[in-house]
């Protein structure tokens, strides 16, 4: 509508453009309101105090904010303190793992041709794209054997997580170092480094925001993850598997529901924030 | 002190690809070299080897008496900008300039206070003293290109090497910077190999040219030598725009001289060409003319022809004479001759600078 | 003798790449290759060698079947919605709009979103006094007296269909994502030199846009269909264990509850047939891409 105000003779209104605009908004407001409504409520039912999620209809906008479902989810099951740890043991160790191989891989995919590039590229695919139960369970029964199973510090479900996010490690990996000129490495491998000090000058504090989010990106997934966790764990859950549990039991039970959800979804949630610009280029470069 | 020698240099890219095969050169001491060819031709390969990013195949690569095969890049004692000027993009322009004298073999015997005077040396010659404390992002495109100079430069390396690194800026930047390295080249004392398909940039800076061609050498020579006998058919028709005319004669002998005949004309060979060609017994033979050498008249020549199409160049104007279906000639006028489409003129040939190629292996006969 | 100059430190350096990728190689053959094959043994081997009897046993289930005919019903009806809504909405909004990054924050939300907070989201939601009945009471839509109880027990249908919404919830706006990155990439003059030969706009979307936009509309249709081979945990959560029965599910019943991981194995490899089958159906869908790699020098 600028345009037409500032034209310096006035056409008429352009309708089509008002329609195509007008149509455009609303579709925007309506799928925005269909995925916020929902979260909204998973949210402010968290925070209610227990008469009002129980009461008919619930209100809209709570009176007053309490944190005693979260205090009641935290304390129903004396596993879910632990597994709030043992959640993030995992998710770190699966960053190590999948920055580390993956992140090798991803520079030798980036800066290197060689034979069987293109076959061990899709392969990765492959790989991510296989079902995890089909890995999981017989997985479970290997380390049941190696006596690696349900252990206290969850290294089974690490390793697991890893297989998964090497592949997508890879991928993210090769992306960021693609993106960063391999003249900079040449340059200073010219001007006096090792190709490896090279790498350590220049590319890694160019890639080290891209590999950040990466890491990150690793994080959300391992702290989301349900279904393998809950095949891999008994006596040693991650926080997924036991709220998974807690909740999957706790039908009718709203407050403790989505206590258990909210609880979950916070480190999801500041963390896609903080890497959004990233998430958003992973998939697929979207620029409106 | 540091002279390049390149013995049988080939490189291989997989099973079948030669990107340089048994090439040799040898680049004086002090000398600014050119390496000139078309996209694909190997000149930056070679350059890569030189450099050491790129391990030959086979052959060896000399810098000054040294044999370099298994120096890394870092101890070759050498320069190199980039054509993407390859300026990082995490450092402040002072400390991108001084990278070079800080880590590696050079940073022995660089005091704090050293640095910072050779900093500001470079600097001040390529005029970027004040963007020292400025980050790459804040450059314009001609200001990072002064960046990477000053960076090969601080470092005084026996050899610079040039990926060509003006392609990237806009024409009016390029021929003003051309000036400036050449001036560059001169100042430092070091010897320069600069790779380009840039000619006119190869013609106005380098003291000796090697034309590249398909991973060999076309032709080594000085500018003059290179556009005014060239050495082949490629060359010939690689250097110079508007492109060489290039036109199939039949080699005829008429009453003790010797007649160059096509199907548009006939002109008598004379002096040392005529003795060059009677000497080898050619009947065939291509006819190399340069546009500017095709002089156009409305009085009388070699042989009449019909204007095409007239290109109007400010002071000059490119004709172009349909001989027939397949054979268009060009040539260069002075934009004064009133000429238009359709138009009959005279054409007559420079005669000392006629090319004779072989028809077959395209070699120079003349 | 020059060719072998260089000799063994050369040849060392252009296997470079593949030290590289070692430590990932071995990895996925020691913790994908080794445990997805003896996944494959587990199935197959009886006390007495080679059997099928697992298989047998799995066929013969009546959940089986159940599963098998909702996972799929859920899988045809909710990429099929979930596709032309997404579309829809991502040539709407194929345009600048203010606001644009925020909009695609919010896109990402369900997306990365634990499968529990959504499962927690929509249980607390279906609910007889849930959230989704208590908005259409304030919205004036529903008489407070007579709730809806959508989960009333044995109505199938209508669970599918929470189902699919809920999915929907969750899958729309990954796939919406997909669609936008695919028409961003399609340059605006090709739709611009349609309608300038004449094309309705209807015609310019049929017959340029779409066909543009193809291995976008591949991707989205398949990671999509992969991913509601796999559901689970939303299942479960909204409708309790066994009630709507999924093929995961199952897989999951058999090894974790009954501890038959024979049975659990077998459940793993049809499921990976299944998934295996999509799969290769994505990548020959795609195989027109693999010539991009040879270009370049």
């Amino acid at each position: 509508m600028n345009e037409a105000t500032l034209a310096p003779q006035r056409v008429g209104v352009n309708w089509r453009r008002f329609t195509g605009l007008t149509l455009t908004y609303l579709a925007v407001a309506g799928i925005v309101l269909f995925i916020l409504v929902p979260v909204y409520f998973l949210f402010i039912l968290a925070f209610m105090s227990r008469a009002e999620v129980y009461s008919w209809p619930m209100p809209l906008f709570p009176q007053q904010f309490t944190l005693d479902n979260f205090h009641f989810f935290l304390t129903i099951n004396p596993k879910i303190i632990p597994s709030i740890w043992r959640s993030i043991e995992v998710a770190v160790t699966t960053i190590v793992i999948a920055l580390s191989i993956g992140g090798l891989a991803g520079y030798s995919f980036a800066r290197f041709r060689f034979r069987g590039k293109n076959a061990l590229k899709l392969s990765v695919l492959f790989v991510r794209m296989y079902p995890g139960v089909a890995v999981a369970i017989p997985m479970a029964v290997l380390f049941m054997r190696l006596g690696l199973y349900d252990t206290p510090f969850p290294i089974a479900l690490a390793l697991n997580y890893g297989v998964g996010n090497i592949g997508l490690t890879i991928w993210i990996t090769a992306s960021i170092f693609l993106g960063i000129n391999e003249e900079l490495e040449e340059q200073a491998m010219v001007l006096g480094l090792s190709r490896m000090g090279a790498f350590f000058r220049i590319t890694l504090p160019l890639a080290a925001p891209g590999l950040a989010a990466a890491a990150i990106y690793t994080f959300i997934g391992a702290w989301n993850e349900v279904v393998i966790a809950t095949l891999m764990t008994q006596f040693n859950p991650t926080l997924a598997a036991v709220t998974y549990h807690t909740v999957a039991a706790a039908a009718g039970a709203l407050h403790l529901q989505s206590a258990g959800g909210a609880f979950m979804a916070f480190p999801a949630l500041i963390f896609t924030f903080i890497i959004k610009r990233y998430i958003i280029q992973m998939w697929g470069g979207v620029r409106i | 002190m540091a002279q390049v020698r390149l013995e049988k240099v080939s490189k291989r890219f997989g099973k079948r690809v030669w990107a340089v095969r048994e090439f040799d050169l040898r680049v004086a001491d002090r000398e600014f070299l050119v390496l000139l060819g078309p996209s694909g031709c190997g000149k930056t390969t070679t350059l890569r080897m030189i450099a050491g990013l790129e391990q030959p195949t086979a052959g060896l690569i000399y810098i000054g008496e040294r044999l370099v095969n298994l120096v890394p890049p870092r101890d070759r004692d050498i320069s190199m900008v980039f054509q993407s000027y390859a300026v990082w993009p995490h450092m402040k322009v002072y400390d991108n300039i001084a990278f070079g004298l800080r880590y590696g073999r050079r940073k022995k015997g660089f005091s704090k206070a050293d640095v910072d005077r050779v900093v500001h040396e470079v600097a001040r010659l390529v005029r970027i003293e004040e963007l020292l404390d400025r980050y790459p992002t804040q450059l314009s495109g001609g200001q990072r290109q002064r960046v990477a100079l000053a960076r090969a430069l601080a470092v005084k390396p026996q050899v610079f090497l040039y990926d060509e690194p003006l392609s990237n800026l806009d024409a009016k930047l390029r021929i003003q910077m051309r000036t400036e390295l050449k001036y560059i080249h001169e100042q430092a004392g070091a010897t320069s190999i600069y790779v380009t398909h840039d000619q006119a940039e190869a013609m106005s800076m380098a003291d000796r040219i090697m034309v590249m061609r398909q991973g060999q050498g076309a032709q080594l020579g000085s500018p003059n030598e290179i556009y005014f006998r060239p050495a082949n058919q490629f060359v010939a028709g690689f250097i110079g725009t508007p492109p060489m005319n290039m036109l199939e004669v039949e080699v005829e002998e008429d009453g003790g001289g010797l007649m160059l005949v096509s199907p548009h004309f006939r002109i008598p060979l004379e002096g040392e060409t005529a003795a060059a060609v009677k000497g080898r017994g050619v009947r065939q033979a291509v006819l190399g003319v340069r546009p500017e050498d095709v002089a156009v008249s409305l009085e009388g020549g070699d042989f009449p022809a019909r204007v095409f199409v007239v290109e109007p160049q400010g002071p000059q104007q490119i004709l172009s004479f349909k001989l027939d279906e397949a054979l268009i000639l060009k040539s260069l006028a002075s934009a004064d001759l009133p000429v238009s489409p359709g138009q009959q003129v005279w054409l007559s040939f420079h005669r000392d600078r006629l090319h004779l190629f072989d028809r077959d292996s395209g070699v120079r006969i003349n | 003798m020059p060719e072998k100059l260089g000799g063994w430190k050369t040849r060392l350096a252009s296997y470079y790449p593949y030290y590289l990728i070692v430590p990932a190689v071995l990895y996925y053959i020691a913790f994908w290759a080794i445990p997805a094959a003896s996944g494959v043994a587990l199935a197959f081997q009886g006390p007495q060698g080679f059997t099928l009897r697992y298989f047998n046993y799995v066929i013969r289930d009546p959940y089986f079947y159940q599963a098998l005919v909702y996972t799929f019903t859920f899988l045809v009806i909710s990429v099929t919605v979930e596709f032309i809504l997404a579309l829809a909405v991502a040539l709407l909004i194929n345009t600048n709009f203010k606001g644009a990054s925020l909009f695609l924050f919010v896109a990402l939300i369900p997306m990365v979103l634990p499968e529990i907070s959504y499962g927690a989201i929509w249980a607390t939601g279906y609910a007889q006094h849930g959230w989704v009945n208590s908005l259409l009471v304030h919205l004036g839509l529903m008489d407070p007296r007579t709730p809806m109880s959508w989960l009333a027990y044995g109505k199938i249908a209508r669970w599918m269909t929470l189902l699919i919404v809920a999915e929907a919830w969750r899958g729309l706006p990954s796939v919406m994502i997909i669609l936008l990155a695919g028409l961003q990439g399609i340059s605006k003059e090709y739709g611009e030199a349609a309608r300038i030969f004449g094309a309705t706009g209807f015609q310019t979307l049929r017959k340029v846009t779409l066909p543009l936009l193809k291995p976008s509309i591949q991707t989205a249709l398949i990671l999509r269909a992969i991913g509601a081979v796999q559901i689970f945990v939303i299942v479960t959560v909204i409708f309790g264990h066994r009630n709507l029965p999924v093929l995961v599910e199952e897989a999951v019943y058999y090894f974790r509850e009954l501890h038959q991981k024979q049975l659990g194995a077998a459940y793993a490899l049809i499921i990976m047939g299944i998934v295996v089958t999509l799969s290769v159906l994505y990548l020959w869908l795609f195989g027109s891409f693999k010539g991009e790699e040879g270009r370049g020098e």
